[in-house]
């Protein structure tokens, strides 16, 4: 992404859009992996009798994707989890710059290496704050229950 | 029973690796028409109901469907999805309440009101009405059974393929599942039922086959003891 490597016509180094791929890089993989095994973990006569009982393709996938929805979530947190905390590729791509390309991770790496550990140790705890609200509100949402008819 | 052939099949093939199970397998159901299909176990009944059912693809097989022309089961795949339905032998239920599972056999397109009515009506059909609310993973086999046979009163298919239907399932579930099916037929339904069961299914069957050697050939129940000694049972005679 540098201005002589491949991609370096688009000029995406120090950008929030570097940092998006870059985190969406980091994430597929993961998504991709866990999501597939969840999916083929789900009993074949799922889509046999979505299918036999009427259903598109596509409906059929929906409804496979429903009776996989926790693993998904699983392989969804998982990937969260993955690049919430990401500092690496965030400080490589985007640059750190203030108001601009820093994040949370970002930010605490530069205040630590400063010796400004109170303000590290703050942004850390909104970190996980925000970390452990998103996976509350998930699982939440996972055990709410029955589908409405 | 009329004389409307609903499925008509030939030189259906079927290997699974180098082992051939199904070969040159023929087959006319008529409207209404109910057939017993027996065989031992891994003869290949299953997969024969699933490849009629447009869920499994065979090797080879001409197919006319409601009378149309015999063509390949490629091109008979979505109309088998659309005018047939097949009951594994332990029907799956998809996560959500038994009125859930219920709403899933029926179209889409119909507003909230009459999907209500339909599903109320399919409910005291099977005479599921008190379990109506209860997570459909918790049900007893004889219970699923039930919910699956309103499924298919619901969707009404053409044809039903029904696998094992009374497989594991004690003698008064056995019974819930045969007065189920008594008026499906009487609808007009056609049914292919593939059981060891042949005592239980030889009132309501018209034709009894029994899948030898890789193929279909007509055969009759008769009784015999030796398969439960000492407790008379059906099974049935095949051709010398």
């Amino acid at each position: 992404m540098s201005r002589q490597g491949p991609l370096g016509e688009w000029k995406l180094l120090f950008t929030q859009t570097a940092m998006v791929l870059g985190q969406i890089a980091l994430a597929f993989p993961i998504l991709a992996a866990m999501g597939h095994s969840a999916l083929q973990a789900v009993d074949k006569r799922a889509w046999e009798t979505a299918r036999t009982l009427g259903a598109s393709p596509l409906r059929a996938f929906i409804t496979l994707m429903h009776e996989a929805r926790f693993g998904l979530m699983a392989a969804l947190l998982a990937a969260f989890g993955r690049i919430i905390a990401e500092v690496g590729a965030s400080m490589m791509l985007g640059g750190n710059i203030l108001h601009y390309t820093r994040n949370i991770p970002t930010a605490i790496a530069l205040e630590t290496s400063k010796g400004e550990f109170a303000q590290g140790i703050a942004l850390g705890i909104v970190l996980l704050t925000l970390a452990f609200t998103l996976n509350a509100l998930l699982q939440n949402f996972q055990g709410r229950g029955q589908p409405v008819t | 029973m009329n004389t409307e052939t609903r499925l008509q099949l030939k030189n259906l093939c079927k290997s699974f690796g180098k082992r051939r199970v199904l070969n040159n397998v023929a087959l006319a159901l008529g409207a209404g028409e109910v057939i017993l299909l027996c065989g031992p176990n891994g003869a290949g009944k299953s997969t024969l109901l699933r490849i009629l059912a447009g869920l499994e693809k065979p090797d080879r097989a001409e197919l006319s469907v409601s009378d149309a022309e015999l063509r390949s089961w490629r091109h008979c795949k979505q109309r088998l999805l659309q005018q047939t339905l097949y009951l594994h032998q332990h029907p799956y239920m998809f996560d959500g309440s038994v009125r859930y599972n219920l709403a899933y056999a029926l179209p889409r397109k119909l507003d909230a009101q009459a999907r209500r009515e339909r599903i109320d009506q399919a409910l005291a059909w099977g005479g599921i009405a008190h379990l109506q609310d209860n997570p459909s993973k918790d049900l007893s086999g004889g219970e699923r059974q039930r919910v699956s046979l309103a499924r298919a009163w619901l969707r009404q298919p053409r044809i039903l393929f029904l696998d094992e239907p009374t497989a594991n399932l004690d003698q008064a579930s056995r019974q819930r599942t045969l007065d189920l099916l008594t008026p499906l037929k009487e609808s007009g339904m056609s049914m292919v039922i593939a059981s060891h069961d042949a005592h239980h299914f030889a009132p309501l069957a018209d034709r009894t086959l029994y899948l030898h050697e890789r193929q279909l050939i007509e055969a009759q129940p008769i009784l015999n003891s030796r398969i439960l000694p000492g407790e008379p049972d059906l099974s049935v005679r095949i051709p010398a």
